[in-house]
C-alpha cells in the first residue's frame, strides 16, 4: 500500500503480513510512516494504492466503525479520551460497540470495571478521563481498545511516557493478550521491550520497508543500524 | 430530593395548574412547557451529540405552519401535529444528509442557512397574518392547548432521559467528546448524528405544531424567527447542557424572567439575556441544575469556625 500527503510520500509500496496470534513490531525513526500505516489499517485514511486485507476480508473503503466491528482496534499515539466522561464510561462505550457488543449499558459498565482492573485503573474509574495523567491515559487507551473485543490490536507507542514498573506491567499484559489469541501490532521505540515481546518486526524508513524478520535480525541489519545511528532518532 | 420524585411532583403541579389558576397563569405555563420541548429538542442533538444546530427555528416553523394549515382545513389536531412533526423531520434529513457527513462547522452553517432561507421564502410567499377562522375562534379553549404542551414537554423530557441512559446515548456522547475515538471504537457516527437530528427535528416540529394550534394570529414568518433558535440555546445553557433536567429548569427560569421583565423589544431581550447568559456560563458552567452540587462543594471547602 501507498499513501502520499502533498509532497510527502508517507508510505511507499509497503507490503506487510502479520500472522494470527503474532506480536509484530513496527519500527522506524520519526516520520517514517508508522502511524500512517495504522491509520490506513484502521480506516482513518484511505490508501492511494494497494489493498488491506484482514482475515480474508478486503478492508478498503470500509469506514473505521465497520473495521472495529470486524475486530480491528487501535490506540492513539497522541492519546485521546472522552474527556468529560468517567474513565469507566470511556471503556463502557467501547464495550457497547466494537466487534461483540455487551447486551446492555449495565453489562458494559460491569465489564468495563473488569477491564480497568486489568490495566490497573480500577481506582480511577469514577474520575473524569481528562483528570488522568499521560501514563494513565495510555493504559485507558489500551482498556478502551480491548473493550471492543478485537482480534487485531494496533498499539501506537503504548509504552511512551511510562516508568519502568509500568512498562513491565504493560509488557506482561500484552503477553497475556497474545496467549488469549489476540494479534498485536506494536509501534514502539523502546528497544528492550520490542526485543522481549515481538515475534517479528519490520523497520520502516521514509515510508519504505528496510528490513523484516526477528528482532535480532532486524536490529542488527546494517541499514537499520545506519539509520538509527545517523538519524539519532528513536 | 430524588430527581424522579421531583419530576413527578413538577408534572403533578403542572397538571393541576388549570384548576387552581386563572387564564393568565395557564397561558404563562403553556409558554414554559412549549419552551421545555424546544429546549429539550435542541439539547438532544446539541447537548448529547455535540452538533450545533443554529437553525432550530426552521423545524419549529415547519411544524407550526404544516400543523396549523392542516388543522384549519379540518384535520384532527393530533393528526395535523404528527404531520407537522414529520415534515420537520424530513427537513432535518434534507439538511443533515449532506452536512453531517463532514466534520467541522458544516452542520452549523447548513442549519443556519436553511432557517434563514425558509424565513425569507415564507416571508415573501405568505406575507399575510395567519388568523384563525371565526368558527375555530368560537370553539377556542386554552386548557386543551395547555395539556397538549404539557404532554409534549413530558414526552420530550422522557425521550431525552431514555436516550441518556441507552447505548445510543452513550454513542452520542462519545461523538460529542471525540468523534474519531467514537468512530474507532465502532460507533457509526454518521447514523447516530442523523438519528439524533431526526428525533430533535420531530420534537421541535411538534412544539411548533402546538404553537400553531395555540396562537390566535401570527405572521407565518414569525415562527421561523432566529429568536426560537437562540432562546433554545440560551435555555439549554442556562439550565445545564447535556443533562435531562437542565432544559426544563432553564425554560422555566427563562420564561419567568422574560415575563417578569416584560421585555417585549427583541433587541433589549437579547441584551439582557446575553448578560444573564454570560454570568451563568461563567459562574456555573454546568448550568442551574449544577447549583446544588456547587453549593455542597462550597460548604465542604469553607473553613470551620474555631
Ligand atoms: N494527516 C497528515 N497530513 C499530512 N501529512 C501527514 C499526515 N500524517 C502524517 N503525515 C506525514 O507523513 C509522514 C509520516 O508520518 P507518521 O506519523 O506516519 O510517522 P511515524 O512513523 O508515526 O512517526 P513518529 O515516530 O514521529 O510517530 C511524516 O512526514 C508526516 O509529517
Ligand atoms: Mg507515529
Amino acid at each position: 500500500m501507498s499513501k502520499r500527503f502533498g509532497g510527502v510520500q508517507a508510505v511507499r509500496e509497503l507490503d506487510l503480513e502479520v500472522g494470527e496470534g503474532e506480536i509484530f513490531g513496527l519500527l522506524g525513526p520519526n516520520g517514517s510512516g508508522k502511524t500512517t500505516v495504522f491509520n490506513l489499517v484502521a480506516g482513518v485514511l484511505a490508501p492511494d494504492a494497494g489493498e488491506i486485507r484482514f482475515g480474508g476480508v478486503l478492508l478498503n473503503g470500509l469506514p473505521p466503525h465497520r473495521r472495529a466491528a470486524l475486530g480491528v482496534a487501535r490506540t492513539f499515539q497522541l492519546v485521546r479520551s472522552l474527556g468529560r466522561l468517567s474513565v469507566a464510561d470511556n471503556v463502557a462505550v467501547a464495550r457497547l460497540y466494537g466487534a461483540t457488543p455487551a447486551r446492555s449499558v449495565d453489562a458494559a459498565r460491569q465489564e468495563a470495571s473488569q477491564l480497568l482492573a486489568l490495566v490497573g485503573l480500577a481506582g480511577k474509574a469514577h474520575l473524569p478521563a481528562a483528570s488522568l495523567n499521560l501514563a494513565e491515559r495510555r493504559r485507558l487507551e489500551v482498556a478502551r481498545a480491548l473493550a471492543t473485543r478485537p482480534r487485531l490490536l494496533l498499539l501506537d507507542e503504548p509504552l511512551a511516557g511510562l516508568n519502568a514498573d509500568e512498562v513491565q506491567a504493560e509488557v506482561g499484559l500484552f503477553r497475556r493478550l497474545r496467549e488469549e489469541g489476540l494479534t498485536l501490532v506494536l509501534v514502539e521505540h523502546n528497544v528492550p521491550a520490542v526485543r522481549s515481546l515481538c515475534d517479528r518486526v519490520a523497520f520502516l524508513h521514509a515510508g519504505e520497508k528496510v528490513a523484516e524478520g526477528s528482532p535480532e535480525q532486524v536490529l542488527s541489519h546494517p541499514r537499520v543500524v545506519e539509520v538509527y545511528l545517523g538519524g539519532a532518532a528513536g | 430530593m430524588n430527581p424522579s420524585v421531583a419530576a413527578a411532583a413538577a408534572v403533578a403541579l403542572a397538571a393541576a395548574l388549570p384548576w387552581v389558576a386563572g387564564d393568565a397563569a395557564v397561558n404563562w405555563g403553556l409558554l414554559v412547557l412549549l419552551q421545555v420541548t424546544v429546549a429539550q429538542s435542541w439539547n438532544l442533538l446539541g447537548g448529547y451529540g455535540g452538533q450545533v444546530n443554529l437553525g432550530h427555528a426552521a423545524f419549529f416553523g415547519i411544524g407550526a405552519l404544516v400543523t396549523r394549515g392542516l388543522w384549519v382545513q379540518g384535520t384532527p389536531v393530533v393528526g395535523a401535529l404528527v404531520a407537522g412533526s414529520a415534515a420537520a423531520a424530513v427537513a432535518g434529513l434534507v439538511v443533515g444528509l449532506p452536512s453531517l457527513r463532514l466534520r467541522g462547522p458544516y452542520f452549523a452553517i447548513g442549519t443556519l442557512a436553511m432557517a434563514e432561507i425558509l424565513r425569507i421564502v415564507v416571508g415573501t410567499t405568505l406575507p399575510e397574518v395567519s388568523a384563525l377562522p371565526s368558527d375555530l375562534i368560537t370553539g377556542y379553549r386554552l386548557v386543551p392547548r395547555y395539556y397538549l404542551a404539557l404532554a409534549l414537554a413530558v414526552l420530550s423530557t422522557a425521550v431525552v432521559w431514555r436516550v441518556s441512559c441507552s447505548r445510543f446515548g452513550m454513542g452520542l456522547v462519545a461523538i460529542r467528546e471525540d468523534e474519531w475515538v467514537a468512530e474507532t471504537v465502532g460507533v457509526d457516527t454518521y447514523r447516530h448524528k442523523l438519528a439524533a437530528l431526526l428525533l430533535s427535528a420531530a420534537l421541535a416540529g411538534a412544539a411548533g405544531g402546538a404553537f400553531g394550534y395555540y396562537h390566535l394570529s401570527f405572521y407565518p414568518q414569525f415562527v421561523f424567527s432566529p429568536v426560537w433558535t437562540f432562546d433554545a440555546v440560551l435555555m439549554v445553557f442556562l439550565g445545564g447542557i447535556g443533562t435531562v433536567w437542565g432544559p426544563p429548569v432553564g425554560a422555566t427560569f427563562f420564561v419567568l424572567l422574560r415575563e417578569a421583565l416584560a421585555l417585549r423589544l427583541t433587541e433589549l431581550h437579547v441584551l439582557v439575556f446575553g448578560a444573564v447568559f454570560v454570568v451563568v456560563v461563567l459562574t456555573l458552567p454546568g448550568g442551574l441544575v449544577d447549583v446544588a452540587r456547587v453549593l455542597r462543594a462550597m460548604r465542604v471547602r469553607r473553613p470551620q469556625p474555631a
